[in-house]
């Protein structure tokens, strides 16, 4: 097989033969290891893992598996579409910068792989019994899994030593690229189906609890599907977070102009995508925690009201920064422009519209407060703020924020730019009335939530606040479109003219977002309590217990300590690997 | 006149802002938010003015020029003196604060809304899952208006015999007994309350009492007595359609999507 | 010299970015607290971002969001299913205090009722701050470890003035307390104001035989024990008649006048001997069964009522316990021939009124018929005379009367022939008389005689009426907590009032 690869890519590094052998080493530990839970494990139910715990261990492994899992599967989808877009435009930086990452990707590749391994190796190690129960359900899959991950490993690296060598042959390029996301995505599926089956198990006999269905029946259960859209477009918007982090390092530690141009251009584009991906995943993941309680209601109760339901206050501060972070770095992007003094008096009503909904956002549902301040209150709960803490005002301001970060965007595109249609001024005004109009409607529908009956709030009065936040979103974008078609330019984009800070909220946004994703895994995960598998098998391991938030949220910081730092090396090789090549052309 | 700074503007805007929470939301207009939730809108502020000032390099050199000024310009050497015997001082403060021991207790939390178990037991008895059982006499509501009335007049009875001592007569959480309860009952006129909770959950809620509440729902304190000792089962239902008759919140029916 | 800065602050931020995570002990003051090593971190992040330039700036700005974030969720109070492992514990003051806190807080449901803070409203159990040095006087003699473990094995024995009997025993179901979580705890509790003593000791009772964990389902009982045991001492006094062990007679003054003390049944054990029905019964209905030994006969003999607790009885006589005025008791034996007839003015439920021989006049009839009772139904009355038997029908009764007027002496006597709102005609040996109901100063009807033994219980019988429905529903709870098994506990903790030390429990 080392002959095979050889044959195949150009060994013209040391290194890359690293990374060869990090693979072969990782699939043999997925063609291995497997085998070897299948074999009578006897009685052993758990063996401890020295110092940390085997809950931590496995904690820690698989969290980093799966996040650098999503940055090779988020940004090859990213690269795909960079790389049409620079062949529909014919404009080069945008195949530069889709061939720069998936160089990248190439790095992440076998540390992926390499995690990958050493997460099965600490699972049968510290869990072989649920790991004998599992490959008993899964055994099919898993070797469908192999092969997905053989298939994944030479399209990638075809998709980028073929890179120069296919310019010509852009279209075929393009084919190799859609097939890596094939072969990625099919691979998250295969994988989600483990993970959900061991949240929502399905084909399970009620009376012995012995699994009676088919290996079909086991992958499609209940959250399969929304996990495996959840993630998807999870994806899309942490890989362009990281390529506008990666950007926003390149821009920091830039010393020419032309770069500081391109990683500008990058970040903002990187940002761009990520916003894509941010503004739709709410409502897959709506739809997530829909399936889970009705799936089992106490899971879902859990999730949302009782034992995790201060950590979705940690996720709205997060999503509270994510939005304030977006908005910063359009407010500063408009810096670039000429002419932004004209949008730049709304800012302030602007920046004080989102700091006031994401206050309500944050405010909790069961105040933290001392008997005196209860007392004082007269109640567990405000009578005031407390109501913020319902989930029709969270709904209403998470959609005045979404038409508020709408609105900056487009003042930003407006930016530089005057349109030359006769109707621009009532098209203004008509943008202005939609945008009160729906202000007016969202605020009013829920201000009434708080006196209708629950289900009709669910099922009525919310999805109507989410049509109108589309609705404007929807015809506004079009009346923009049709008046800016052929405006005249005012202004030009200054690439490059950015202030530092804007580039370390880019940098933030991006820890906020893998924080976010390490936060939710821990929920998703931590929601199946004492169970390795929910309801079937339980878990009696000394771990068999719900942690702390906070004892939970510091093992995600230790995590994101790793990711980040694996990341920068990563980030680094490849600024290592630029300058020789640099020097090699200078030569 | 000289131009008032930036900075000192903000620091007014701040200041007024924290009196606003504090005194007129908390005291003109309200009864006063705890101070965990107003450090919470305070740092919101302070990040909130940050984003708008720090948003243009310009902007941003006039905000930081008097900062500047005091740890560098020889003429404001008073206030750069006064500023670093402060800083210390606050720090040791705010350790101080932190590390004493103290004998109050800690500010507590308490879960919402802590989740029942899969099946709705009324003593040791299985009526079903939580997600599915109804209130049994909730169709009559449709179905027979008169036998409907009988029971929330029982559900009534039931109230002021058993429930009425601690939740108050007007079911807001002011009963005669509230004010010696760690966590105080439950105020059902909050919209916060009924509307949130399917039937099988007050049922859940009623019949178990603080004693049975799940491990994974602590710090959740409850002095609720176990009423399943007390009252039947049809009580129980009784009282839960009384509930919403009184207070006009209907229970929601479906379990989906609550927060 | 600035690198060697900028070096030292980065060195210092990671060391105290790791401390923070690995939850090391504050410096400089150690104690548990995280926040002064997040106050060090935050401060060298904050130095490190001015100090550095690119690479390193960037790295000290993603470790301080990545320690926001952490941080956040530390501010939050904590919430864990973990279950607290003191297997291991150090026998240390810091880790039983510690765990002691967690327990306090947690397992141990102690602040649903205690406080630890005095300007909180006072709650249902007494504010626990600076409890460490309040503890040792407390109970006089008693030490503070010592008044710990009382009140924590055997809160009922020491009462804080003002504060009801509440708090459970909580080694027992449903707060299941081990010995070792309550050490634990009593070193939390010393913690506060006072010194910490580990000195193990033996649990004052047996906690083996605890059903730890497993909760009993109680009866449907609505009642409080603790004020049912009030309604049986001062409400009804039930106390002043009953003996349960433990719990002190009044002394005689504190009754209420007309209150007769009598010797009543012990209850000491009563509902482990009598179902929870039969206790109910005995209390709406003292009269339904009386408990041999116990009733209370009054008959008339030699034209006086004599009344006394009934000793014992056969078919000729029985055996009366009397009580003099002065306190001294006597026996007598009656025969059942020398008790007088009395009149009977209503010939319903005879036998239950306990009749055994009655006298009556059937309308057709000159002389009346006596004889013992044999039977009784709603329309007649059966009468054993001589050897035979001989019904009468009750509606066909004479009905004797006796008539005083204001205008006579003597009281008039016959038979009554008819009466209406005016007048009042009898029939006095043959001849009819009219009497003014103006005139009718009393009269007096019976329809025939009869000998009782009448054996009643000495509770009043309209007890049921004398108590609320609380009440009723509080004693009864308070009676089926007389199992007999807490009588040693309460006889010790009577006595232990009264004695410094604390008696052992049997």
């Amino acid at each position: 097989m080392m002959s095979l690869t050889r044959r195949f890519l150009p060994a013209n590094s040391r290194k890359r033969s690293y990374a060869v052998l990090v693979l072969l080493i990782a699939y043999a530990l997925l063609l291995v290891l497997p085998a070897f839970a299948q074999q009578d494990v006897g009685d052993t139910e758990y063996r401890p893992f020295p110092k940390i715990g085997s809950r931590n261990a496995a904690w820690i492994a698989a969290q980093l598996h799966l996040l650098f899992g999503s940055f090779i599967l988020g940004v090859p989808m990213f690269a795909v579409v960079i790389e049409f877009v620079g062949m529909r435009t014919k404009d080069l930086r945008y195949d530069r910068m889709a061939q720069e990452f998936i160089k990248l990707c190439m790095a992440a590749f076998s540390t992926t792989a390499l995690l990958g391994g050493v997460l099965v190796f600490v699972l049968m190690w510290c869990y072989p019994k649920v790991m004998n129960k599992m490959t008993g359900i899964f055994g099919p899959t898993m070797i469908f899994y192999v092969f997905l991950f053989f298939g994944e490993t030479f399209t990638l690296y075809l998709y980028s030593y073929a890179w120069d060598k296919m310019q010509n042959r852009k279209g075929w390029h393009l084919f190799l690229g859609v097939l890596l996301n094939i072969f990625g995505t099919a691979i998250m599926f295969v994988s989600n189906s483990w993970l959900t089956y061991q949240t929502s198990p399905s084909g399970i006999d009620e009376e012995t609890g012995n699994f009676i269905g088919t290996t079909w029946e086991a992958v499609n259960n209940f959250t399969w599907m929304p996990i495996n859209i959840h993630r998807f477009i999870g994806n899309i918007a942490f890989g362009g977070s990281i390529v506008a982090a990666y950007a926003a390092f390149r821009f920091l530690v830039a010393t020419s102009r032309e770069d500081r141009e391109h990683y500008d251009w990058m970040g903002y584009t990187g940002n761009f995508i990520a916003l894509c991906g941010l503004i739709p995943l709410p409502f897959a993941g709506y739809w997530l925690g829909r399936e889970i309680y009705q799936f089992n209601q106490t899971m879902g109760i859990n999730m949302m009201g009782s034992l995790f339901s201060w950590l979705f206050i940690i996720q709205a501060v997060m999503i509270g920064v994510l939005f304030i972070g977006a908005n910063y770095y359009l407010w500063s992007g408009m810096g670039r422009i000429e002419g932004a003094e004209k949008y730049a008096r709304y800012r302030p009503y602007m920046a004080a519209i989102i700091a006031v909904c994401v206050a309500i956002w944050m405010t909790p549902r069961s105040l933290i407060a001392t008997p005196q301040e209860v007392a004082a209150m007269g109640g567990r709960y405000h009578p005031l703020v407390g109501l913020f803490g319902l989930m029709t005002a969270k709904n209403t301001v998470v959609n005045l924020i979404i038409l508020t970060t709408f609105l900056s965007f487009l003042f930003y595109r407006r930016l530089g730019k005057t349109p030359i249609v006769g109707w621009a001024k009532i098209g203004n005004i008509a943008i202005a009335i939609i945008f009160g109009f729906a202000v007016i409607a969202i605020v009013s529908i829920g201000v009434a939530g708080f006196r209708v009956v629950t289900d009709f709030r669910i099922n009525t009065l919310t999805p109507i606040q989410v049509f109108i936040a589309l609705f404007v979103m929807i015809s506004v974008t079009i009346i923009d479109l049709i008046m800016y078609r052929r405006a005249m330019v005012s202004g030009t984009i200054n690439w490059g003219k950015m202030t530092d800070r804007s580039q370390y909220v880019l940098i933030l946004l991006a820890i906020t977002f893998t924080s976010l994703m390490g936060l939710m895994g821990y929920a998703r995960s931590g929601l199946r309590e004492n169970w390795h598998i929910f309801g079937v098998m339980p878990d009696t391991s000394p771990d068999s217990f719900t942690p702390r938030l906070s004892d939970a949220v510091n093992i995600i910081a230790v995590i994101m300590v790793i990711f980040f730092a694996l990341v920068g090396f990563i980030f680094w090789i490849g600024l290592l690997g630029e300058k020789k090549e640099g020097n090699r052309s200078t030569h | 006149m000289k131009r008032m700074p930036l900075f000192t503007k903000c620091l007014i805007l701040f200041v007024l802002l924290w009196l606003f929470l504090k005194f007129v939301i908390g005291g003109i207009i309200s009864v006063p938010l705890p101070s965990s939730l107003i450090a919470m809108y305070l740092w919101l502020i302070i990040l909130a003015i940050l984003v708008h000032v720090s948003v243009e390099d310009d902007r941003f050199r006039e905000f930081l020029r008097p900062i500047k000024e005091t740890l560098a310009d020889e003429s404001k050497k008073v206030r750069r003196t006064a500023l670093f015997v402060l800083i210390p001082l606050v720090m040791l403060g705010f350790t101080f604060s932190k590390v004493s021991t103290r004998a109050d207790p800690p500010a507590a939390l308490r879960t919402a809304h802590p989740a029942p178990p899969a099946d709705l037991t009324y003593r040791d008895k299985v009526i079903g899952t939580s997600q599915e059982v109804e209130n049994p006499f909730r169709h009559l509501e449709k179905d027979d208006a008169e036998a409907f009335r009988v029971h929330v007049e029982n559900g009534r009875r039931v109230y002021y015999q058993n429930c009425f001592f601690c939740h108050g007569d007007n079911l807001d959480g002011k009963g005669h007994f509230a004010h010696g309860f760690q966590p105080l009952p439950a105020n059902f006129q909050d919209p916060g309350i009924i509307p949130n909770f399917q039937e099988s959950f007050l049922f859940w809620r009623i019949s178990k009492g603080g004693p049975e509440l799940p491990p994974a729902a602590t710090p959740w304190d409850s002095a609720m007595p176990v009423w399943e000792n007390y009252l039947t089962e049809e009580e129980i239902w009784e009282v839960i359609l009384f509930l919403s008759e009184y207070t006009g919140y209907r229970p929601r029916t479906s379990g989906e999507g609550a927060h | 010299m600035k690198t060697l800065i900028r070096i030292i602050c980065l060195v210092l931020m990671i060391v105290s970015f790791i401390a923070y995570i690995a939850r090391a002990s504050a410096f400089p003051i150690a104690s548990a607290n995280l926040l002064p090593w997040s106050l060090w971190f935050f401060l060298f992040a904050f130095a490190n971002i001015l100090l550095w330039q690119r690479v390193m700036k960037l790295l000290s700005f993603s470790l301080l969001v990545i320690w926001f974030y952490a941080f956040t969720a530390s501010i939050v109070p904590e919430t864990s299913t973990a279950k607290l492992d003191l297997s291991s514990i150090e026998r240390t003051p810091d880790a039983f205090v510690e765990a002691g806190e967690a327990i306090f807080k947690g397992k141990g449901k102690c602040l649903t009722c205690h406080t630890l803070d005095p300007s909180a409203p006072k709650g249902r159990c007494p504010d626990l701050t600076g409890i460490g040095t309040r503890a040792a006087t407390r109970k006089p003699g008693m030490t503070a470890k010592e008044y710990f473990i009382e009140s924590a094995y055997e809160p009922e024995k020491f009462l804080v003035p003002g504060y009801g009997k509440i708090m459970p025993p909580v080694w027992k179901a449903p707060i299941s307390l081990s010995n070792l979580e309550i050490e634990t705890v009593i070193a939390f509790l010393q913690s506060q104001g006072g010194e910490v003593d580990l000195t193990p000791f033996e649990p004052p009772v047996d906690t083996g035989s605890a059903a730890v964990g497993v909760e009993v389902l109680p009866p449907i009982l609505t009642g409080d024990p603790d004020r049912g045991k009030n309604v049986f001492v001062n409400g009804a006094k039930c106390v002043a008649c009953h003996n349960v062990a433990g719990l002190e007679k009044p002394i005689d003054q504190t009754l209420d006048e007309g209150v007769e003390v009598v010797a009543a049944p012990e209850l000491t054990d009563i509902a482990a001997l009598n179902s929870l029905r039969y206790i109910e019964e005995s209390i709406l209905k003292p009269n339904a069964e009386i408990v041999s030994g116990y009733g209370s006969a009054s008959v008339r003999v030699g034209g006086a009522a004599v009344q006394g607790t009934l000793v014992s009885q056969d078919s000729e006589q029985m055996v009366l316990r009397i009580k003099a005025p002065d306190g001294s008791e006597t026996e007598r034996t009656i025969l059942f021939s020398e008790l007088e007839p009395e009149p009977i003015e209503e010939l319903v439920n005879l036998k239950e009124k306990g009749y055994f021989w009655v006298q009556a006049t059937p309308a057709d009839a000159t002389a009346p018929i006596s004889g013992e009772l044999v039977e009784e139904d709603e329309e007649s009355i059966t009468l054993k005379v001589g050897d035979e038997t001989q019904t009468i029908s009750k509606s066909d009764v004479k009905v004797q009367v006796t008539v005083t007027t204001f205008d006579d002496d003597e009281p008039i006597v016959g038979e009554l022939v008819s009466e209406t709102d005016d007048e009042v005609i009898l029939n006095v040996d043959g001849a009819e008389r009219t009497i003014d109901q103006f005139d009718v100063d009393t009269m007096e009807s019976s329809r025939a005689f009869g000998k009782r033994l009448a054996v009643t219980s000495p509770m009043p019988s309209n007890f049921p009426q004398l108590l609320s429905v609380a009440d009723m529903n509080d004693l009864l709870a308070f009676l089926t907590t007389l199992t007999g098994e807490a009588a040693g506990e309460t006889a010790a903790a009577a006595e232990g009032a009264e004695a410094a030390e604390p008696v052992p429990a049997e």
